[in-house]
């Protein structure tokens, strides 16, 4: 079984965020408005988080920027605490979601020490005329429910059936840039494939001396690596 | 334990609680014989 | 003992369900007033989403969680009156036990109710059955919160028996009622035997009550207890949620018996004596509260560890600093300098120090449920303000379960009046009987007679 996870190369990246507007585009994120977002309910199933280093004072201060998506951990904590099963891990090692069955407890919005859990508070809304834009591959979320990234788990299923249809495997060229914040990156910061492939990218970079994962200490082993910059 | 035995063991539980409780009201309101 | 039919003796404890006085209509309005407030916000809630509190990323849970917590406590109160003080033989707990069970059986709804309140899909609740994980502390909460609402309410209705057989036999009430009281008192005649077996009972269901007592506020408080969540993962915040519940829980019977003796006019069985055994019980616990709270974050102090000192901050300096600062002036400050110094432990002053104590423990839910996830891991600093909504709600809680409260007071005596009986005729020379069993010498009989 494959075991799907990602590596971002912080040194390649720029910040550009075209990963989270592409994320948002592709998975159909509702949009909050300046009101919601005021009150602190925006949506970004993908962010990038700015880290300001304790040290140093203007203009020699050090700043990291870490895209963050879902971790995907093996151990995840979210999924322990669902009282009803609608957040998973299924045999790939993606964390799923079952929008049909989240009963909107928000214990998993709570437990996740990664925070990157969001609820729709309302029924979710989008621009007029945006309909066109959907992406008919994801649902639309009700009002009530729990969302997050999911690894664009309908891109890589559409991947496995073209793949059995052409009779072969999924290649790491198929993979690296699977998600959609992955194939949007213009500086080719970003990675996909299954790390248990000892031959895939993924599972080569997850290996390298600049590797690391966040919150490691807690146990949650997620699935998404770090490549640390090399000081100048 | 998978998704789907919640619910029956509360129900369960609850149902042998209610056993219990039922039981103890007839044992408190058996009829005395009359000597 | 024999069931006596006085009809002179506890009159008093029958008035309110003969006589109804324009009070009772003014209090029903009002309350009424207040519940169809609350169920226009909740149904909007319901319609809109829950967009309309002011819950957000991170604070994802706000007043609704807190008053979970807050009437769960509560209702630990009657358990501990009316199980805990029979266990232990006291006897002045008598004049307390059903008032202190009313409030049990009418808070703990409305405790299950706010986690539904609380839901994004209420619609769904059903899947909490359908598909429970008890891998989940939300299943074990279900459980236990259902077994012990179950039993609570069993234990009410045990103790009232006698007293609807009463009611039954010496209340001269329209048809309906005198129906209800038949079929509620199960054919009770007062024997002998039915007296034995009843105690027999009530001696179970106590010891069970007190288990479930422990069991059911370790398990709420396992709720945030089980998570990794900074300031709530910890072995200790079982039994501080313990103490905190039992805590407030008298401080409510406090409040409730001194209203019910004022406005039914209790004066002969709620005497000062009764009033200051419980004020001195709730000073010991106000001390036992403070023990808790400074082991508590003392222990977070000295160990540093930096994602626990990010929300402990937050609580002593920052933003939620008045709200924990009045939280500790109201649940010890203010018990203990009313309730330590006997001229100011009078009835009044055991009340206000109730209200205090209960005021600081609301708080006290509030200060370990919002500031740690308002201190997020890995996102920026959060913030709450509740909305007309989420107080509208609260209210309407409240005034439903004093609404039930009242009307409850209608139909059946809020002091047992049975219990009353057997006080009189049977634990006099009962407790005389044990106290002489203490005294050193083989047999009563070498002891002299009075």
């Amino acid at each position: 079984m494959p075991r799907w996870g990602m590596v971002i190369d912080l040194d390649k990246c720029t910040a550009c965020q075209a990963c989270t507007v592409a994320c948002q585009a592709e998975n159909n994120v509702p949009f909050a408005g300046p009101d919601e977002t005021a009150l602190d309910r925006s949506k970004h199933w993908h962010d990038v988080m700015t880290e300001l280093g304790e040290e140093g004072r203007y203009p020699d201060f050090h700043v990291r920027f870490i895209p963050r998506p879902c971790m995907h951990c093996e151990e995840p904590p979210c999924v322990k605490v669902c009282p009803v099963g609608a957040t998973y891990v299924d045999d790939d090692g993606i964390v799923r979601m079952n929008y049909q069955r989240c009963i909107g407890c928000r214990y998993c919005t709570t437990a996740c020490p990664y925070t990157i859990r969001y609820f729709n508070w309302y029924a979710p809304e989008y621009p007029a005329g945006y309909d066109v834009y959907l992406n008919p591959n994801v649902p639309v979320r009700p009002v009530g429910v729990v969302e997050k990234c999911s690894f664009c788990i309908h891109r890589l299923e559409q991947a496995k059936r073209e793949a059995t249809a052409q009779g072969r495997e999924l290649t790491d060229a198929d993979l690296v840039l699977l998600p959609a914040c992955n194939q949007a990156c213009p500086a080719s910061a970003r990675y996909f494939g299954d790390l248990d492939d000892q031959e895939s990218t993924v599972s080569r970079l997850s290996h390298s001396p600049r590797a690391f994962r966040l919150l490691e200490d807690l146990g949650t082993e997620p699935k998404v690596y770090y490549l640390a910059e090399e000081k100048a | 334990m998978g998704v789907g035995e919640g619910g029956i063991i509360v129900l369960a539980i609850m149902a042998v609680a209610s056993a219990i409780f039922l039981s103890m009201l007839i044992w408190l309101m058996q009829p005395e014989k009359k000597d | 003992m024999k069931q006596e039919g006085t009809t002179q003796e506890d009159a008093t404890l029958f008035e309110p369900l003969l006589r109804t006085g324009k009070g009772f209509y003014v209090t029903v309005a009002v309350l009424v007033i207040l519940i169809a407030w609350g169920a226009y916000a909740l149904v909007r809630q319901w319609v809109l989403g829950l967009g309309v509190t002011g819950m957000n990323r991170p604070v994802f849970w706000g007043v609704y969680i807190t008053n979970f917590v807050f009437f769960i406590g509560l209702s630990h109160a009657g358990t501990l009156v009316s199980a805990i003080l029979r266990i232990v033989k006291a006897e002045w707990r008598r004049p307390f036990t059903r008032a202190a069970e009313a409030v049990t059986v009418f808070s703990l709804p409305f405790g299950a109710g706010s986690i539904i309140l609380d839901l994004g899909r209420p619609d769904r609740v059903l899947n909490v059955f359908l598909y429970g994980r008890f891998q989940s502390a939300i299943m074990w909460d279900v459980t236990c919160i259902s077994l012990y609402l179950l039993s609570s309410v069993f234990y009410f209705y045990l103790a009232l028996i006698p007293d609807i057989a009463m009611c039954r036999d010496r209340l001269n009430v329209g048809p309906l009622r005198a129906r209800l009281y038949k079929f509620l008192a199960l054919g009770w005649t007062g024997s002998e035997r039915q007296y034995r077996r009843l105690d027999r009972l009530m001696d179970i269901m106590a010891v069970w009550l007190t288990m479930l007592v422990v069991i059911v506020h370790t398990v709420v408080a396992w709720i945030f207890g089980m998570t990794i969540v900074p300031g709530w993962h910890g072995a200790f915040i079982g039994p501080y949620f313990l103490v905190g519940a039992i805590f407030s829980g008298v401080g409510a019977v406090i409040i409730t018996t001194v209203i019910l003796r004022r406005v039914y006019h209790l004066e002969d069985y709620i005497k000062p004596v009764h009033i200051n055994a419980m004020a001195l019980f709730h000073l010991s616990l106000s001390l036992l509260w403070l023990y808790f709270t400074f082991v508590e974050y003392f222990t977070i102090f000295y160990g540093n560890e930096p994602a626990h000192m990010v929300v402990f901050n937050a609580k002593f300096w920052q933003e939620f600093s008045p709200m924990f600062w009045i939280m500790v002036a109201c649940c010890f400050v203010i018990p203990v300098a009313i309730l330590s110094n006997p001229r100011t432990r009078t009835i009044a002053g055991a009340v206000v120090a109730s209200i205090f104590v209960n005021i600081g423990m609301w708080l006290e839910r509030y200060i370990v449920i919002i500031p740690s996830m308002a201190r997020p891991r890995m996102a920026d600093i959060g913030s709450y303000m509740p909305t007309w909504t989420e107080w509208a709600v609260t209210l309407a809680c409240f005034a439903f379960f004093a609404l039930l409260y009242t009307l409850f007071t209608k139909l059946f005596p809020v002091i047992a009046v049975w219990e009353m009986h057997e006080a009189r005729h049977q634990s006099v020379p009962e407790a005389v009987g044990r106290v002489r069993s203490y005294m050193p010498g083989a047999t009563a009989s070498s002891l002299p007679e009075e």
